[in-house]
Order: C-alpha cells, then structure tokens, then sequence
C-alpha cells in the first residue's frame, strides 16, 4: 500500500525526471572503486582498509517509502480532501512525495564511506556537508536490520553504534549483504590491528605480523530459541494488553457520546441484527459481558504470542569471538552484535507469569543510545530482549557464559536485606495509605464509601511486607547485585570496572528511620528498566558498601 | 569546626595542590576516616568546605532575582490596586504579599550560608567525592579513572567574587555530572588538572 503514491505521482513530469537520474549511480558505484582507488595513494594490499563505498542503490526506493512512512497522515487526509473534490491537499501531498523523493538521490548521491587508517569515515551532504569520522575501536556494534523488502532486494539497514550519545552514531540505509559483510570484515580486522599495536607498544617489543586471533572465526552458538519457548512467553506476557487498551480507546473515542456498548455496535453493523438477539436485558447480559472479558483475554494472550512470535522467532545467539551476534524475527529480520566487553549490566527479569511457567528472561546494557525515547528493532532485540525467554534451568549457564568468570549461583549469594526496621516503614505508608483511602471514600459517597479503602488495606499491607522482603542487596567479587519486586522479579547486576560513581543520599523521613538510599551509576542507558538504587538500606551498612564499592571500582578501574 | 575550615580556605586561595597525588595528605585519607564515617560529624570532619565568597556570590545572585520578583510583585499590586480600589480584598493580598516577601528575602539572605555548612569536597584514594544538600543529603563519589572531562565555568557574579564551578563529567547516565561550585577560581582550576592527571588513561566504557 505504501507503493500506491509512488505510483500515481510515476506520471508527474517532475518526478520522471528524478526517477531518471536513479539510473545514474550505479554507473557512479561501479566506477567509484577504480577511481577511488587511484585518488588516494593507499596502498590496497592494506587489509584493513575499505576504499570509498556507495549505499546500495535500491536504497533510493528504501529512503522514499520511508519518508512517505513519516508523511502517512498528510497524506490520508490528502485522500480524504480528494475524496471531498478538494485538490489543494493532494498536490501538497505530491509536492511532498517530490521533495522526498529529490532529497533521496541527493543522499543516496552524496553518501559515502570508507576505512581509512583505522576510522570508518561518513560522508553526506550536498549543501550541508558532513563528514564523520568513527574510530573502529570505538565501535561497539554494527546491527542489521531487514524488513520483508530489504529482503527481497538482498540489502539491509546497518546501524553503526559507538558508546555515545541518543543515536547510532552512522545508519546507512542500506547496504547490500555483501557490502555489509565486508564492512564488517574489515571493522573487524582493524580493530584486531589497534589491538595487537596497542599490545605491541605495551610490551615493547614487535610481534611477528599477521597473526590472526584464532578465535575470530569460530563461532559456537550458545542458545537457539524454539518456538515453543515463544509461545509460552507470548502466553506469560502482557504484551497484547497495550494492543487491546489501544483498540479499546479507539472504539470508545468513535462511538458518540450517549450510546457506548454492545447493542449499538450490533445495530451499527447491517445486517447483524438480523443474526444477533438483543442481548440488552437480563441475566443474558452477564453471559455476554462474561464471555467478552474472556473473549479480551484471549485476545491479549493471542496478541502477545504473535508479537514474541513475529519479533522472535528463529532466535539464535551466537558467541564469535568477543562478541555476541543474535539474529531473530519472522518478517524483518534483525542480527545485532553486542561486544561481550561492552555490556554494562544484566538484568533477569521474571513476570508472575513467567514463574508460573517456569521461564525467566535476560535483559542487558551496553552503553550508548541512552535518553532513546522511540526504540528501534536493533535496540528491541539486543538489549531489551536480549534473550528474550529461557527457562529457569538455562539461567545459571547462560549467565557465566554471558559474563565470562562470573560464577552466577543465585540461590547462594550472601543476600543482604533492607534495613530490619524496612517492613515497620512500609506497612506504616500503607496504613496510612488506606486511612487516606477511606476518609477520601467517604467523602466522595456517604453510607458506604469506605468499603473499597478497608477491603483494600490488607492488600496493601500485604504488599508491604511483600516488597520489604522481595529487595534484596549482594556484593560479589565481581560486581554488585540488586533484586527487587513483587509481582515482577528483577535481578540485576552490575561490575566494579563498569562503574562510573556511586550515590549515597538520606532524606529526612530516611534520618529518622535512620536508612540511606544506595545508588550505582553506569554507563548502561536503561532499557533494562532497572537501575541498582538501593533504598531503605541500613545507615552503617549502607556508608561501608559505598566505601566499599568506590574502593573497588577504582581498583579495578586501575587495573584496566 | 566550620570556623576553622573557613579560616584555612581564606589562606589556602594561594596554596598550591602539591604536585604528588592530593590524597598523601594523611587527613584525606579514606582509611584514616573510616571509622568515623558513619556518624554524621565524622563526615564532616573529613570534607573541605567551599569558598565562603560563594555564600556571598549565591546570596547576590539571590538577591537580583528576588529584586525582579520583588517589580513583579509591584506591578501586581498596582494593577491590583487600579481594578479593585483599597479595599479588604487589596489589604489580605498586600499581607500575604508582604509575608511571601519576606520570607523569600529571609531564605536568600540566610539559606547560602545554611547551604555553605553542609557542603563539601574531598579528594581520597578512591576519587572526588562531593557532599551536598541540607534536608535532602546527597554523597557522590566518582572514581579517579572514571572521570571522562572536567570543566571549570564562572559566572559574571562568581568572577566577581572570584570564585568558580568545577564540573566533572563521567560516562554514566543518571549521575553522569558532578558539580562543585563555589570553589575559589585558582582553586577550582588546581583541581581540574589534578584530576586529569589522576586519571589513568584507558577504554572506560
């Protein structure tokens, strides 16, 4: 459907002509490398150089759907103006499609890349000329993207990521597969180079050349997600809760204000009267309302196994070397690599749910991309769902194979609770919570307001005594480790050498409960949805781990 | 003891950082004030003060913007005054005003100094730690390799009282900022170089 504009404005005078000059590049492409190749006085016989590249020139097509994508909604109400025999929005809409489809063949033009002396350099711009240079060290991931077309065509959408700032540092969009593995290949290499010169300069002495790290090129792949898995995740999840909320709010906004509910969905759709009785009265009315909330909860569960299904399925994660490289999905297809270096913090998360199944999930972070609002598919699959579920039994394994010489044995860990006075501080809010729950109940409705806030205090204080229980704080030798959560169980670790500082804050309620809050700072930029921030800690026992914590993260940062 | 520490900061403007690691001071060693930690006094003890020309620098810039608020409230007054006349509802809104004013110019006058008591710095073995905040306390601590930049910023304000911020910037995410402002400026400028000079050079994301 997304084709349906590109091909109505195909017969615009303005836009052949742009369509005419896509035949040009790939004469440029073909002809760049020589050319290229005599411009710059680099020998080729260096390995890890990559001359000057062009984007794949399908990426034109790919550039276009892409900003029609963005333009949707003008371009609907466009349809609806010329639906009403107003042409004035549609000729915005094609003044649009042109605009986008001009400033496609200019970028696809202007774009190039190459590695040269250990930097990725982009190059884009035709007034505006940028020029971006990316040490190969400095890069954590290089991420694939391919949707159905990307596919078809044999190309992909490749992310470039360092650790810094909101977005990857370059996207070309898009590459041809071969392209992409030759980039890679030579990312690679070069920083395999930096490596072995910085390895050089420490030792001082020059080791024979060319010896390739063994470990390059084997890759051994540590879990494969069948799609069973998957649906039991998509069952456990709440996934399809947001879809149905969404659909929900949709129909209440469209239905006018005074006749919400089944009857005038029956009489809005002809003919479904004829079918269906009306179910408006009695005890008929429970049945049917019984069997929609059961109908909306098979919904949610159906929505969530296709979502773990369509983003999931065919899960793979491989261990290449230093780096982990995971490939999933059923339509658009995403392999991200994530250097095991890089990761900043691992996060299991458990839903209640997922107890029940026996299945836990492993998040983690790497740094960069923080502050992200819109999440892509890359970030989706590589750090938030890195592994997306896995049954209890693998989590011990998985995580010493994700955190090489960590020694993960959950059950044994020397868990410190909150402080003891915790449970007495929680239970107290909660109290107080109901309280406020049934003054305000009966303020709101006079002889019985106050029965939701006393049925509910015992919740709340079981809640209480719950939480104070679930957090928990341990130290190992590697890292510091932060449980917390009632309903959903979050475990959470992170290294002495990824930490960049510690916290340690008292507020005035805390002074008199005689507590310290506890926070580790890393560099991770948060799709775990867990940061270790430790609250209602011991005063002493909170001021020791702080000590202890700085002490040790500046140790093994002078290790490094 | 607050005294004290003022009066070894007016001197210390000339003293230079010496030229080993800071942390050879024995005062500034962790282990030496271990012990102490836990009891608030003990951190005290510990920690240098700021400047106290920043109290005065603060309590400026406090009192220009309370100045504004102060037109503002005028010009509310007046229009006040023009669309109700001098009646009940002018006087209740004048001393409310006159209270709300007072009290603003008592939090600008005296708060900095308040403020001045329960801040600090130090340097250790570990790295910077910073103290800061009166009802809500706050320690932060940023290790010496950590540390990615460090900027020293001063104000119109604080160059006339001839003070500075030193801001130490890490990789982190929540806490990616420490802040120390208030220091006196050759001061905050000695800091910045030690503190990239302590920093072991290195891959630390």
């Amino acid at each position: 459907m997304s084709f349906d504009p590109e091909h109505s404005s195909e017969d615009e005078p303005a836009d052949r002509e742009e369509l005419f000059v896509v035949s040009n590049p790939e004469v440029i492409d073909e002809e760049a490398i020589p050319f290229a190749e005599s411009e710059e006085a680099i020998p080729i016989a260096e390995s890890v150089e990559l001359v000057t590249s062009f984007l794949h020139p399908s990426s034109l097509v790919f550039t276009v759907i892409g900003q029609l994508r963005q333009n949707l909604i003008p371009a609907i109400i466009a349809l609806f103006g010329a639906a009403r025999g107003s042409y004035t929005f549609v000729f915005i809409a094609a003044g649009i499609f042109v605009l986008s489809v001009v400033a496609a063949t200019i970028r696809y033009l202007t774009l190039r890349y190459s590695i040269q002396d250990g930097e990725l350099t982009v190059q884009s711009g035709l007034i505006f000329r940028r020029l971006r240079k990316v040490p190969t060290s400095r890069i954590q991931n290089i991420d694939l993207v391919q949707n159905v077309l990307h596919r078809i065509f044999g190309v992909a959408e490749v992310r470039v990521e360092t650790a810094s700032g909101t977005e990857p540092e370059a996207t070309l969009r898009v590459l041809s597969l071969a392209q992409v593995e030759h980039l890679r290949a030579k990312v690679k290499s070069a920083a395999n180079r930096n490596v072995n010169a910085k390895t050089e300069l420490a030792d001082g002495v020059v080791a024979a050349d060319g010896a390739p790290k063994a470990d390059v090129e084997t890759s051994t792949e540590i879990l494969k997600i069948p799609t069973y898995w998957l649906l039991k995740a998509g069952l456990a999840s709440n996934r399809g809760l947001v879809m149905v909320s969404f659909m929900l709010g949709l129909y209440i906004q469209n239905m006018p204000d005074d006749d919400r509910g089944f009857r005038n969905v029956r009489d809005q759709i002809k003919g479904l009267s004829d079918y269906l009785p009306d179910f408006g009265q009695g005890w008929m009315l429970w049945i049917v309302t019984a069997a929609a909330v059961i109908a909306v909860l098979l919904l949610v569960r159906l929505l969530g196994i296709g979502w773990f299904i369509l983003r999931f399925f065919g899960y793979r994660l491989n261990q290449n070397g230093d780096d982990f490289k995971i490939s999933c999905g059923l339509f658009t297809k995403v392999s991200a690599t994530v250097p095991v270096k890089r990761i900043q913090f691992i996060s299991i998360h458990r839903s209640m749910f997922m107890r029940w199944l026996g299945l836990a999930s492993i998040r983690i972070e790497t740094a960069g991309g923080a502050g992200k609002n819109a999440e892509d598919a890359t970030t989706t699959v590589s750090k938030r769902w890195f592994v997306p579920v896995v049954p209890e039994s693998h989590v011990q394994q998985l995580m010493n194979v994700i955190r090489p010489g960590l020694d993960w044995a959950e059950q044994s860990f020397d868990w410190k609770p909150l402080a003891h006075r915790a449970t007495t501080r929680f239970v107290r809010i909660s109290i107080v919570v109901s309280i406020f729950l049934i003054l305000g109940g009966l303020v709101a409705s006079r002889p019985w307001g106050w029965v939701p806030g006393l049925a509910l205090s015992p919740l709340l204080v079981w809640y209480a005594i719950k939480r104070s229980r679930s957090t928990k704080y341990s130290r190992i030798e590697d890292g510091v480790i932060f449980r917390s959560g009632v309903f959903t169980k979050k475990t959470s670790i992170t290294f002495f050498e990824k930490i960049q500082g510690a916290t340690l804050s008292q507020t005035p309620f805390d002074r008199r409960w005689g507590m310290k809050t506890l926070a580790v700072d890393t560099a991770a930029a948060g799709p775990a949805n867990h940061s270790i921030s430790v609250r209602y800690l011991d005063e002493t026992f909170a001021t020791e781990e702080y000590r202890e914590i700085l002490f040790k993260s500046s140790k093994q940062a002078a290790a490094l | 003891m607050a005294d004290d520490d003022i009066n070894t900061k007016g001197k210390a403007e000339s003293r230079i950082v010496p030229s080993v690691p800071v942390y050879e001071n024995d005062s500034l060693k962790p282990v030496a004030s271990k012990e102490n930690e836990s009891k608030e006094t003990g951190q005290q003890e510990s920690f240098t003060s700021f400047d106290p020309r920043n109290i005065s620098a603060e309590r400026i810039g406090g009192l220009i913007f309370t100045g504004f608020v102060g037109l503002a409230m005028i010009v509310g007054g007046l229009a006040l005054f023009f669309s109700v006349g001098l009646g009940w509802v002018f006087y209740l809104c004048l001393a409310a005003a006159i209270l709300f004013y007072a009290c603003l110019l008592w939090f600008t006058i005296f708060w900095p100094g308040i403020e001045h008591r329960h801040r600090g710095w130090r340097l250790s073995d570990a790295g910077l730690e910073v103290r800061h905040g009166v009802w809500w306390k706050h320690l932060h601590a940023v290790p010496w390799a950590r540390v990615q930049h460090a900027d020293v910023v001063q104000g119109p304000i604080q160059r006339m009282c001839g003070v500075g911020t030193l801001t130490v910037h890490t990789a982190g995410t929540s806490n990616s900022s420490v802040n120390l402002s208030g220091l006196s400026h050759p001061r905050a400028i000695e800091l910045r170089d030690e503190i990239i000079r302590q920093r072991t050079l290195g891959d630390v994301v």
